[in-house]
């Protein structure tokens, strides 16, 4: 006797099953609508797939952008975390000349945000991989010496699982140091350097007056700034300092960092929602969260609320004093923070502690986490979207 | 006093009848409870037991059913802890997750059969389990796999599905 055919999945149980295929790896569900055409028509259903972000509501992380330095120019590159990865290397890394130097400075929203230089000129680049557009922003004139700069979605209330391709913001944070720009303007008084802020909301296309304030500290490194309810927050000194920009009325101030920052610190958001920070003292990775007393002035503490051992999951060689842990990356919606340790790259995700390796070390620079969902919608969004770059 | 507990008898489509906590199965199950809530008024003065005839799900499966009814809803056997747990130490885990993992580790059939029983009985964490289950099956498989696991026709012309191919080749 012949076996029995397997038991069939009743067609609307289908739907729930494809539901619940892992964001985290886009791919199955390509795959899954070649089984057939029943298959294939509820994967490119517009309904069903906004059905499928809304289920799992957060959108999974997919790779990282950091920085390649070669011969005194940097270049941007993108490393997907994924075996099947959609998302392809930036464009301006492909074509980009050899007297221009590129970067990557921020990641939010599906959206990644460049710096081009070519002496003496500045550029910003704001693209999103989902839909291969590409806008480029000339920083608002305003004096500074160094800069840092953030992109973030411009909708209000947005739940982020389909904002790509629409309106976004960027934050432009200068600072000016008369004595470091080392020239005899007469105009410029010495004294302490001044810190401005300007946002740039795409729909509009200029820069906002920028609102300034005086700021005892310096930009050393680009480290990815943070999105928390209404604020930006940026890494001054390498950690020294934090600069606070307010979404809600565009008021700069000065927080300060928290104790033990050094080797170094990131950004990593607090159980509260709010401004948070890791920092990693020998084996071990402490998690701070600021309770802002006076947020007016600025003033408050840094509480440690966590502490997650590295050793214990991380394969190292207990005692080796070459074992370095350097914080390298924070992705805001999943809570995964980023860490090299010697030659390898480990996830330590916030809510589970769980810690993941996810590849070899290729670059020193900061690791921006691209976190978007790629439904076969967005696909074939990005099929019909002819690439724009203006 | 645990002597007077209520029970109910559940009776699956192959005549095999199994006891459960009426609690308890209320809890799980919204199919049972509206069946209990309809079976009470004739019930309230007389001792008998209600048997309940379940004909689409069968004793394997249903026996399956239960003792992941009585794991998870059974509140004396439940270590208390809630559900939405954020932030919580590393290595931490639900007490139920490794039962859960090891509940679904049956063969294809089983948990197909297991999703329909949860479907039909209304119990919304064991299919949100075995759904899940599935689809994760899914994910390590050819689409020749896929097919033949869930007894699927391949409605493509070769056309098509170069078509398809083509347009993602990314993901192959």
């Amino acid at each position: 006797m012949a076996p029995p055919p397997p038991p069939e999945l009743m067609d609307d149980l289908i739907g729930e099953i494809l539901l619940r295929l892992p964001p985290e790896d886009p791919a199955c569900l390509v795959r899954a609508s070649l089984v057939c055409k029943l298959w294939r028509r509820l994967l490119s259903d517009g309904a069903f797939l906004c059905q499928y972000r809304a289920f799992h509501r957060t959108p999974p992380v997919l790779g990282f952008f950091h920085n390649q330095y070669r011969k005194g120019t940097s270049v941007p590159q993108y490393v997907p975390t994924i075996q099947a990865s959609p998302v392809p290397q930036p464009a301006i890394a492909v074509t980009g000349s050899p007297t221009t130097s590129y970067r990557t400075i921020d990641c939010r929203h599906g959206r990644v945000l460049f710096e081009g230089k070519d002496q003496p000129s500045q550029t910003l680049i704001v693209w999103d991989p989902i839909t291969g557009n590409q806008k480029l922003i000339y920083p608002p004139v305003h004096p500074y010496t160094k800069f840092l700069a953030a992109v973030l979605c411009a909708a209000d209330g947005c739940d982020h699982l389909r904002c790509s391709g629409g309106a976004f913001l960027v934050v432009f944070v200068g600072i000016y140091d008369a004595e470091e720009e080392d020239n005899d303007d007469e105009g410029v008084e010495d004294g302490d350097p001044v810190g401005w802020a300007s946002l740039y909301p795409s729909e509009i296309g200029v820069w906002s007056a920028s609102t300034s304030i005086s700021v005892d500290s310096f930009i050393d490194l680009v480290l990815p700034s943070l999105l928390t309810r209404d604020s930006i927050y940026f890494i001054l000194e390498n950690g020294e300092k934090i600069l606070k920009y307010s979404l809600v009325g565009g008021v700069l101030s000065v927080v300060n960092a928290p104790p033990q920052h050094e080797p170094n610190m990131i950004f990593a958001t607090a159980q509260d929602g709010d401004l948070g920070a890791a920092t990693v003292e020998g084996y071990s990775l402490h998690l701070w969260s600021w309770r802002a007393t006076d947020p007016v002035g600025g003033f408050g503490e840094w509480v440690r609320w966590r502490v997650i051992e590295l050793d214990v999951m991380i394969p190292i060689s207990i005692g080796d004093p070459s074992t370095t842990f350097d914080l390298a990356g924070f992705a805001e919606s999943t809570g995964l923070i980023f860490i090299r340790a010697n030659d390898d790259i480990f996830t330590v995700e916030l809510k589970s502690g769980h810690i993941t390796k996810k590849g070899k070390r290729t670059s020193d620079s900061p690791i921006f986490p691209f976190t978007s969902f790629y439904t076969p919608d967005l696909v074939t969004a990005r099929l019909q979207v002819p690439m724009r770059i203006d | 006093m645990a002597s007077e507990k209520k029970v109910v008898f559940l009776r699956s489509s192959d005549g095999e009848a199994f006891e459960v906590s009426e609690e308890v199965i209320s809890a799980a199950s919204v199919t049972i409870k509206g069946m209990i809530d309809e079976e009470s008024p004739s019930r309230a003065d007389t001792a008998a037991t209600t048997t309940l005839a379940i004909p689409n799900v069968t004793a394997a499966t249903l026996s399956r059913v239960l003792h992941y009814v009585n794991k998870h809803f059974d509140a004396a056997a439940v270590v208390g802890r809630p559900d939405d747990y954020i932030f919580c130490a590393p290595g931490d885990e639900h007490p139920l997750a490794r039962f859960d993992d090891d509940f679904v580790d049956v063969d294809n059939d089983t948990l197909i059969d297991l999703v329909h029983a949860a479907e039909y009985l209304h119990i919304k964490k064991l299919f949100d389990l075995t759904c899940k289950a599935v689809a994760d099956k899914l994910k390590g498989r050819t689409i020749d796999q896929i097919r033949e696991t869930f007894g699927i026709v391949n409605d493509y012309t070769v056309e098509e599905e170069v078509e398809v191919y083509r347009e993602n080749s990314w993901a192959f």
